[in-house]
C-alpha cells in the first residue's frame, strides 16, 4: 500500500518548491520520484513514517496563516517562502520536519539516474580508465601548480619511519600545517 | 539451539576483523572461535557504486540514522567488514597529546603507533602518487598555501586503486583494504567461523543469543552459512566489536547497566559539515581518490579534509532548498568540497541509550565549543576555497549561506555561531566513539585498558566504544590497535577463562 497516497498532492507541491526541476516532471518522472521516496520511507520505523506524514499535513495547514493558503493552493514561489519560514521556525520540531521532508524529496530526485547524469557527476567504477582526459598529466594547463605542490616539501612534513618502502609513515603523517 | 564455542566475537569491522585474525593462530591449534556479523557479505560484482543502492546495502538504515533530537545524521556500516567497507581508508594515528589526554594506564602513543604500524603495513598503507591527485584535492593544497598553511597528505590503505572515487559506497574494484579484504579472509582461512546476517540480541554470563536471518528477497549479499533461527552460543569469552553504537546498545539491552554504570557515557563523534564551493570552470572532482589531503588545527578544535560526495548526499548537506540550492547541484563539475570535523569532548548528557526495542539512541547536544569550532573551520575553509579560485562558497553557518569574494573581509560576521541553527543546517558524523570507555576505575569507566569489562572477566570490548574521549583523527587504525591489545589480553587470559567456563 502506498504510504504517500494520502498526502501525494501536498508532497508534490512541496517538491515543486524545494526542487524546482520537479515542476517540469511528466507523469513517469513523478512515478520514479515517488517510488524512490516510498522505498526510503518504507525502510524507516513506523513511528517516523507517521511523524513525517503528520508533518506534511501540518505544513499544508500552517501555510494558511503563513502564506495565505494551503501549500497545495499556493504558487511555487509562495510555497517556497512559506517553507523557508518553517525551515527557520523557532520551534525545533517544525525545523526538524522541514529538514526531514526536504531530505526525503532530495533523495527522490537526486538519486534518479537521469538526474545524476544531468548534474554532471560522472562517477564510474573504472575510475581514471574511463576518464583519461581527466588525468593530471593530461591537464597540465588546468593545474600548473600541482606539479610543484606535491613535491618534497609536503613529504618532509611526515615522519620518515617507513611502514612501507613506498611511503613515509603513518604516525608522522599528521604533522600539521603551520 | 544451544552451541558451544571458546570465543565469540560480535562484529566484523576494524575491531572484529582484528581480533579474529589475532586469534587465528590459536584456532589452528584447536580454539573454536565464531564471529557474528549483523550485515551481509557482498560479492565483488554487487559493489555497483550506485548511491542509494549501496547505501541501503552497506549502512545501518541506509546511512540515515539520526540522533534522538534529529539534529545530526550518523553513518556507520553494517556488512561483512563493518564500516571498513565504507570508510575512505585514510590511515592516521592520533598525536601523542591525545593519549596524554585519555590518560589510560599502559595505553601510550608509542604502543598504539607500533601496533597500528603493523596493520598499516598489512593493509598496504601508502601515499598516493602525484598523478593520482585530482584537482579537487590539489586545489585544497593550493588554497591552504594561499592562506599560508601547509596541507598534509593522507596515507591511504588501497591496493590497485583505479580512482573510481566511490570509496564511501564500497570500493567497486576491491582496492580498499578493509577487514573484508585482509583480516577476515585470513581469519577464515585459519578456521575462524564467520556467520553473517547474525544479530546478537543479548549477552549473558558466558553466552550470547543470536538471531540469524534469511536474505530478504532482492537484497544484496550472500545467504548466511547458518540456517535462519535463534541460537544460544555458550563461550568462555565474548568480545564485543559492534562499534560504539552496537557494542554499547548490546550491553545495555543485556541488562549490564547495573554492573557497568558508565555504559553509554563519554560519547563523542567528530560532528562534521560538508562544505561546497563553486568554481567558474569545471575542475576534475569525481574521478580519483576523493580524500588525499588534510589540514589539522588541533589548537582551534577541528580538522579539515578533502572529500567528494555524490549528488544526493551533497544535496542533503547543503543548507536550504529551492532555486539557489538547485543551481549548486547543477554545477557539479565545478564543485570543490571540504569536510570539516570538530574535535568534540565528552560531556555529561552526550551519551548512548536504547529504545524500547533495544536499539541504540544517541543523545547529543552541540556544545558551544563544538559550534565555535565548526564556525572557525567554516571560515578557514571559505578562505581556502577562495584561495583556490572558487567564486562561491556554501557555508552552513551563514545566512544566507552563499558567500562570494566580497564577503571575505566580513567572514567573522557572515559566518557566525548565531546562524548554527540545528535542524536547519546539516551536521553528520561517521566517527562514533565511546559508550564503553576504558579506564582504571569502574566508577568512571566500563573496561580496563585492555578491554576487560570491570567485574566481568568473560566480557571484552575491543572497538571504538572503548575511546574515553575523541581521537581527533579518523579512528580506524586506533581501533585496530586497541583491538590488538584486547586480543593480546584475551589470549593471555584464555586459560583461566576456559577453566572458569568448564567449572
Amino acid at each position: 500500500m502506498s504510504l504517500l497516497a494520502p498526502v501525494r498532492p501536498i508532497v508534490r507541491a512541496v517538491a515543486e518548491a524545494m526542487v524546482p526541476a520537479t515542476q517540469r516532471y511528466a507523469a513517469a518522472d513523478w512515478a520514479a520520484f515517488e517510488a524512490g521516496v516510498e522505498g526510503a520511507l518504507a525502510q524507516r520505523p513506523a513511528a517516523l513514517q507517521r511523524q513525517l506524514l503528520t508533518f506534511v499535513r501540518l505544513a499544508n495547514l500552517l501555510a494558511v496563516p503563513l502564506g495565505g493558503g494551503t501549500l497545495v493552493s499556493l504558487a511555487p514561489a509562495q510555497r517556497e517562502r512559506v517553507l523557508h519560514r518553517l525551515e527557520r521556525a523557532p520551534v525545533a520540531l517544525l525545523r526538524r520536519g522541514t529538514w526531514g521532508l526536504r531530505t526525503l524529496l532530495f533523495l527522490g530526485h537526486y538519486t534518479r539516474p537521469e538526474v545524476v547524469a544531468a548534474s554532471g557527476w560522472r562517477g564510474d567504477a573504472r575510475g581514471w580508465e574511463a576518464r583519461p582526459e581527466a588525468r593530471p598529466e593530461a591537464r597540465p594547463e588546468a593545474r600548473p601548480e600541482v606539479r610543484r605542490e606535491v613535491q618534497p616539501e609536503v613529504r618532509r612534513t611526515v615522519n620518515p619511519t617507513a611502514v612501507d618502502p613506498e611511503v613515509d609513515s603513518i604516525a608522522g603523517a599528521r604533522k600539521p600545517s603551520a | 539451539m544451544t552451541l558451544t564455542r571458546d570465543v565469540v566475537i560480535i562484529g566484523s569491522g576494524a575491531a572484529g576483523g582484528t581480533v579474529a585474525q589475532a586469534l587465528a593462530p590459536l584456532v589452528r591449534a584447536g580454539l573454536r572461535v565464531t564471529l557474528f556479523e549483523q550485515g551481509a557479505q557482498l560479492d565483488d560484482a554487487e559493489f555497483t557504486g550506485r548511491e542509494l543502492e549501496m547505501a541501503n546495502a552497506l549502512f545501518e538504515d541506509g546511512g540515515g540514522v539520526l540522533t534522538a533530537d534529529g539534529a545530526m545524521t550518523l553513518a556507520f556500516g553494517r556488512a561483512y567488514g563493518g564500516s571498513t567497507v565504507t570508510y575512505t581508508g585514510t590511515s592516521l594515528v592520533p598525536d601523542a597529546h591525545v593519549f596524554e589526554r585519555w590518560a589510560i594506564p599502559t595505553l601510550t602513543h608509542a604502543d598504539v603507533t607500533a601496533r597500528a604500524a603493523r596493520y598499516a603495513t598489512e593493509n598496504g598503507v601508502h601515499f598516493l602518487r602525484d598523478d593520482e591527485i585530482n584537482e579537487n584535492n590539489a586545489r585544497f593544497a593550493d588554497g591552504c598555501r594561499a592562506v599560508g598553511l601547509e596541507a598534509g597528505r593522507f596515507p591511504v590503505n588501497t591496493r590497485g586503486c583505479r580512482g573510481s572515487g566511490l570509496c564511501n559506497l564500497g570500493c567497486p574494484n576491491a582496492a580498499k583494504q578493509g577487514t573484508h579484504r585482509v583480516q577476515l579472509p585470513a581469519a577464515e582461512t585459519a578456521g575462524v567461523e564467520v556467520v553473517t546476517r547474525a544479530e546478537v540480541l543479548r549477552v549473558g554470563e558466558r553466552e550470547v543469543t543470536v538471531r540469524v536471518s534469511a536474505r530478504p528477497p532482492g537484497a544484496k549479499g550472500r545467504e548466511s552459512t547458518w540456517a535462519p533461527g535463534e541460537y544460544v552460543v555458550r563461550a568462555a569469552a565474548v568480545v564485543s566489536c559492534g562499534g560504539s553504537m552496537g557494542s554499547t546498545a548490546l550491553l545495555l539491552r543485556s541488562g549490564l547497566a547495573r554492573a557497568l554504570p558508565q555504559l553509554g557515557e563519554r560519547y563523542t563523534c567528530h560532528p562534521a559539515h560538508i562544505l561546497v564551493a563553486e568554481h567558474a570552470q569545471p575542475i576534475v572532482n569525481d574521478v580519483g581518490f576523493p580524500k588525499s589531503y588534510f589540514l589539522d588545527r588541533p589548537d582551534e578544535g577541528f580538522i579539515l579534509e578533502t572529500c567528494m560526495y555524490f549528488p544526493f548526499i551533497t544535496a542533503k548537506n547543503l543548507t536550504g532548498f529551492g532555486a539557489d540550492h538547485q543551481r549548486f547541484l547543477d554545477a557539479f563539475p565545478r564543485l570543490q568540497m571540504i569536510l570539516v570535523m570538530a574535535h568534540d569532548r565528552p560531556v555529561p548528557g552526550n551519551r548512548i541509550t536504547i529504545d524500547t526495542a533495544g536499539r541504540p539512541v544517541v543523545h547529543y547536544t552541540f556544545t558551544p565549543a563544538v559550534r565555535e569550532a565548526l564556525v572557525r573551520a567554516t571560515r578557514l575553509s571559505a578562505r581556502i576555497f577562495f584561495g583556490a579560485g572558487a567564486v562561491r562558497v556554501h557555508a552552513p553557518s551563514a545566512d544566507p549561506p552563499l558567500l562570494t569574494r566580497d564577503d571575505l573581509p566580513h567572514l567573522d560576521t557572515r559566518v557566525h555561531a548565531r546562524h548554527f541553527l540545528t535542524h536547519r543546517i546539516s551536521v553528520s558524523s561517521a566517527h562514533m566513539m565511546g559508550g564503553c570507555g576504558m579506564g582504571a576505575d569502574a566508577r568512571t569507566s566500563v573496561t580496563d585498558a585492555w578491554g576487560r569489562a570491570h567485574g566481568l572477566p568473560w566480557l571484552r570490548v575491543a572497538d571504538s566504544a572503548l575511546f574515553p574521549d575523541s581521537s581527533d583523527v579518523n579512528p580506524y587504525l586506533t581501533v585496530m590497535a586497541l583491538a590488538d591489545r584486547a586480543a593480546e589480553a584475551l589470549t593471555a587470559d584464555l586459560g583461566a577463562l576456559r577453566a572458569g567456563a568448564d567449572a
